[in-house]
């Protein structure tokens, strides 16, 4: 699979990562970039919030759950609570062994079970952000 | 019968046999008695005369029957007061062919009660003004109590099998119980070394009732007769007071007022039965009787005894089912935290991977950063690998195995900042201060294992004080042991709790809704323990705890293969 190359065909896409442990962040963050999209990354619920507050608008939120300080339900709550982000899809990336119910509970639009392929976040984020 | 009374008025010619007739009469078992329409006792047998009080048959001759039967209390089969209206004498008077019924006599003392079939038959006269009724007594207690023991022990055992909750169930047979047996009756479930609950309580009289109230609604372990119950606990058998005495009761009382409400109940014989599950004593029920009972038979009390052990056993099944229930819920749980433990470093082996690989066939080789990914791969397998064991160690542990040490020369004081230093990385609240005496503390230990128990004690301070706080890390050492003491500035643990926090599953009262698995303070005793030592603590509530761990500088013994 060639993904760093970005072709004309490929739509570059704004794309927020939320995760606790650094080296997931990294790679996650690192495998949407080689798939052409615009990546930012927040370790915690809080500084989910600081990316969206200066104006960038995601597509797409990869959220993780279990997180210290403000934790992926919390952030949940809070994006569904605000006009600006409440049709921001979400998709819950966890190692929990109930992640549908929990992606459901909290009206998420897709979940990814860790251990994953990386492709997954490529084919996610297209299929949700094909409508921007 | 009848048959043999009319016979010999035929054969009153033999004035031999006519002498005879008041012993042959005298020598039946079954009471006799012959009354006129005026209800004047014209016959009584000698055993009529016993049944209704009187030594001498002469004093009852030419009395009013029902003058006689006054003395006594009658009861019908269900222990209901009986109206002499109904009793065979009178129906048979009133033409009824040969009634019956089966009536209870309750001597005036109240210390005998027996049950009879009673049978009326009018011997008609040449008036009907001079007509008599023969009235026949068969003694019928021993069946009727064998019957009543047989019913009630039928309805008690279908009562425990037809509920899952052995509280309703056993309130129920209490309820039987009283008012057929005794006038008050409870049932008390152990629940642990200090604990007692009672489960159900049943009172014949409302009266009695309320001067129990105070009593009765106390915890069971300073209420009714405590010393009872640790008799029978101590005994594993029935304890039976035939005479309550105010020196019995003074011994079982805490203080005046229970004192006071004990003797407001008016019981004057109590008896308690163990409830027996799987050979131990799991309660116990008490009867209890007041002076206007007759007092238990060795039937009874035999009865009530076997009443314990069926309510024993449903006591057990009831607490088994719950524990399995629990032990379900606590593996589940388990495998809920530990498959997302495992699953996270996987992920980072999967994802490094897929991005390395990337960048070693893509266009852009970037080798540097390949090389730094393979590092991050070792890592977490390392880390992964680290998790397996210690779950395989939850899982000996748990099962009362031993685990494989690898004990090796290990500085206690390295292996505790290194374990501090990870727990403060991840705190937010709570600051950690660590000391130590000497530089370094060189044990033969497993340190692998010594890590684990840090992580769960260290791990507990921080989640047991959720309001963060400071958390003292204290280490030192002689020349034989060395030791590390663990505080924190939480919600403590309350004293009943103390001994049993290191049961594997136990949870304080107050440890509901932090999450628990992992080894535990179970798994980290067994492990201090294997290495030759051993954990204490010091708590308060509210205030804090302390966890020390003592380890010989020696180790523990060679741990042969498990054979638990």
């Amino acid at each position: 699979m060639e993904v760093s190359v970005v072709t004309s065909e490929d739509a570059t896409h704004q794309v927020l990562v939320v995760e606790d442990d650094p080296a997931l962040r990294e790679i996650f963050a690192g495998a949407l970039r080689g798939y052409g999209h615009d990546v930012r990354v927040a370790g915690d619920g809080a500084e989910a919030l600081r990316r969206l507050e200066n104006g960038w608008a995601p597509c797409v939120v990869f959220l993780d759950l279990r997180m210290p300080g403000m934790d992926g339900w919390e952030l949940s709550r809070r994006l569904r609570s605000d006009d600006r982000w409440r049709d921001v899809p979400v998709v819950v990336v966890a190692a929990h062994f109930r992640i549908d119910r929990e992606a459901a509970e909290i009206g998420a639009a897709a979940w990814l079970q860790k251990p994953f392929d990386l492709a997954r976040l490529d084919e996610e984020t297209k299929a949700l952000c094909a409508n921007d | 019968m009848t048959e043999s009374v009319r016979t010999p008025f035929g054969m009153g010619a033999d004035p031999e046999f006519t002498r005879l007739l008041p012993s042959i009469f005298d020598s039946i078992a079954d009471g006799m008695t012959v009354v006129d329409r005026e209800g004047v006792l014209r016959y009584a047998n000698a055993a009529a005369a016993r049944m209704i009080g009187h030594a001498d048959v002469s004093e009852l001759v030419g009395t009013s029957s029902e003058q006689a039967m006054d003395r006594l209390d009658l009861l019908d089969d269900d222990g209901r007061p009986l109206a002499a209206l109904i009793l065979p004498t009178r129906r048979a008077f009133s033409g009824e062919p040969d009634p019956e019924a089966t009536v209870r006599i309750r001597s005036p003392d109240a210390h005998t009660e027996r049950s009879y079939l009673v049978r009326g038959r009018l011997l008609e006269g040449p008036d009907p003004d001079r007509d008599l009724v023969i009235t026949s007594f068969q003694d019928i207690t021993a069946i009727k109590r064998v019957e009543r023991r047989l019913s009630f022990l039928l309805q008690a055992s279908a009562l425990l099998g037809e509920t899952t909750d052995y509280r309703d169930g056993l309130s129920r047979i209490a309820w039987l119980l009283v008012p057929a047996v005794a006038d008050w009756c409870a049932f008390d479930v152990i629940v642990d070394s200090e604990t007692v609950e009672r489960v159900a309580i049943a009172q014949s009289d409302p009266e009695l009732q309320r001067a129990s109230g105070g009593v009765d609604r106390r915890r069971p372990t300073d209420s009714t007769l405590p010393s009872m119950l640790d008799e029978v606990k101590r005994r594993r058998r029935s304890v039976h007071v035939r005479g309550v005495t105010d020196e019995v009761l003074a011994q079982a009382t805490l203080d005046a007022d229970h004192l006071e409400g004990l003797r407001g109940m008016n019981l004057r014989e109590l008896l308690s039965a163990p409830l027996v599950g799987r050979g131990h004593v799991l309660g116990a029920v008490t009867v209890g009787l007041s002076p206007s009972e007759p007092p238990l038979s060795a039937e009874d009390v035999a009865m009530i005894e076997d009443l314990g052990r069926r309510a024993g056993a449903a006591v057990d099944a009831a607490l088994l089912l719950a524990e399995s229930q629990e032990s379900l819920r606590l593996q589940e749980e388990f495998m809920a935290v530990t498959s997302h433990d495992m699953r996270t470093p996987l992920a980072a082996v999967r994802g490094y991977a897929q991005l390395a690989r990337r960048h070693v066939s893509g266009e852009k080789q970037d080798l540097e950063s390949v090389d730094r990914w393979l590092s991050d791969i070792e890592e977490s397998a390392s880390r992964l690998a680290s998790l397996v064991s210690e779950f395989m160690d939850v899982t000996l542990l748990r099962a009362g195995q031993t685990v494989p040490l690898q004990p090796q020369p290990t500085d206690l004081v390295a292996v505790t900042y290194e374990r501090v230093r990870e727990h403060q990385g991840a705190a937010e609240t709570h600051t950690f201060e660590i000391s130590n005496g000497r530089d370094a503390i060189v044990g033969n230990w497993d340190p692998a294992r010594i890590g684990r128990v840090l992580d769960n004690l260290l791990g507990n301070a921080v989640k047991f004080s959720p309001d963060g706080g400071t958390i003292e890390v204290k280490i030192t050492g002689d020349d034989t042991d060395a030791s590390v003491a663990i505080s924190d500035q939480g919600m403590g643990i309350a004293s009943q709790d103390l001994s049993r926090i290191f049961l594997p599953m136990y949870r304080g009262a107050n440890a509901s809704g932090v999450a628990g698995t992992g080894l535990g303070l179970a798994g980290s005793r067994r492990l201090v323990e294997l290495m030759g030592g051993r954990i204490s603590v010091k708590s308060r509530l509210g205030k804090g705890s302390t966890f020390t761990v003592i380890l010989p500088l020696a180790g523990g013994e060679p741990v042969q293969a498990a054979t638990e």
